[in-house]
């Protein structure tokens, strides 16, 4: 899937990623490859991607938004 | 004809004046880099967000931001900057203020949120109440300076202080180019969040095709909200309302510095120009002087000699 992760001071990610794994204001979700459209706020903690050859990157947000949409594309807002 | 002493002082009036422009052009391309930078690093955030306030809004239906209420007070954000010397940055700003303020005072009692010292000023000399002033906004701002500013508009419309939120601000294109430009920025609806997005994207690029993508119905995508719907909202519209706060802030100062060192280059080059001309009549002045000397010299020599 297309993975677009935003903040205000930049694009801090933009490609295909295999999985993205956060925390929702619901529990703990995980976004795999055409994941049912999907909008959601994120919690503060501890947000992990995995590209498509399966290197793990983490990244700490305070809150932020996600959005899957019919395209397969992935959108994260954070702050 | 001007006197040769004074053509000194007026060389070397325009030779400092040419010093302090030059100066301040240093400081201002500085700075403009930087502001112009934050803006536009900012924008693919704000677009996205919009796209994104945009979709929630189509899926919301109505709620108290987007319905439309009969307007007892508008409120008039005028964003310009804190000190002169700008071109005609603020001239422009204040311009289409006056021209709104005029339409919309005949509609409604007005109040203005003033951005910048030279706003605070119009408002006073012009008597307009205001609901709130900020300054210091030129410098770069991080996303925590602009929400005391844009919870003063929000907060101020869900109470009814006001029921409806215009802004007029400077769009940067570049740096010979900025415009400014008036937008309703509450009640906020699908169309006017694309107009937005639409003055956001660039007119060439990769986001000009996200500000054309903006015209897709979304309704038929069954989305699923988390945790619901209505928390959903309420979180994300305040958000993404002072995100477009804040964007329109970054804005308006890669504007201004913009605008500022524009002008300081402009005035640098007339004061090298000016010191030049000066010099070159000061000169001949001088060698005017100098010869008329030496015949008066000459001449009174042969006159002794004659004698």
């Amino acid at each position: 899937m297309m993975l677009r992760i935003l903040s205000p001071k930049g694009v801090e990610f933009e490609g295909d990623a295999k999985s993205l794994n956060a925390k929702s204001a619901s529990g703990e979700i995980t976004v795999l490859d055409h994941h049912h459209p999907l909008m959601t706020v994120l919690a503060k903690g501890l947000m992990t991607t995995e590209d498509l050859s399966g290197i793990k990157k983490e990244i700490e947000i305070e809150s932020g938004f996600l959005e899957m949409d019919d395209q397969n594309t992935l959108t994260v807002f954070i702050n | 004809m001007e006197s040769l002493q004074g053509l000194k002082t007026r060389k070397a009036a325009v030779k400092n004046v040419g010093t302090i422009t030059k100066a301040m052009e240093v400081v201002s391309a500085t700075k403009m880099r930087k502001s112009q930078e934050v803006a536009l690093r900012t924008r693919p955030y704000a677009i996205e967000a919009l796209r994104l306030l945009r979709k929630v809004a189509q899926l919301a239906g109505e709620t108290q931001w987007t319905r439309e209420r009969p307007v007892k007070k508008t409120l008039i954000v005028v964003m310009a900057s804190d000190r002169g010397l700008t071109g005609s940055f603020n001239a422009q700003v204040l311009r289409a203020a006056d021209a709104i303020i005029n339409i919309e005072s005949a509609k409604s009692a007005i109040a203005i949120l003033a951005v910048g010292k030279k706003v605070v000023r119009y408002g006073d000399m012009r008597g307009l109440e205001l609901a709130g002033s900020f300054s210091g906004f030129g410098d770069v701002v991080s996303f925590e300076d602009a929400v005391p500013m844009a919870d003063i508009i929000i907060n101020g419309f869900i109470g009814g202080e006001w029921d409806r939120v215009l802004t007029i601000s400077t769009h940067f294109r570049t740096t010979l180019k900025q415009e400014v430009l008036a937008r309703e920025f509450l009640p906020t609806n699908i169309e006017r969040i694309a107009e937005t997005i639409r003055e956001i994207a660039p007119e060439h690029g990769r986001f000009a095709q996200i500000a054309k993508d903006t015209a897709r119905d979304i309704s038929d995508i069954p989305y699923i909200i988390e945790p619901s719907p209505q928390i959903l909202f309420d979180v994300l519209v305040p958000y993404l309302l002072r995100m477009q706060a804040y964007h329109l802030v970054l804005e308006a100062n890669a504007s201004e510095h913009s605008a500022r060192r524009v002008a300081m280059k402009t005035a640098s080059d007339n004061a090298d120009d000016l010191a030049s001309a000066l010099a070159l009549s000061y000169n001949k002045m001088r060698q005017a002087a100098i010869t008329k000397e030496i015949i008066e010299i000459t001449g009174t020599q042969n006159a002794l000699e004659n004698a």
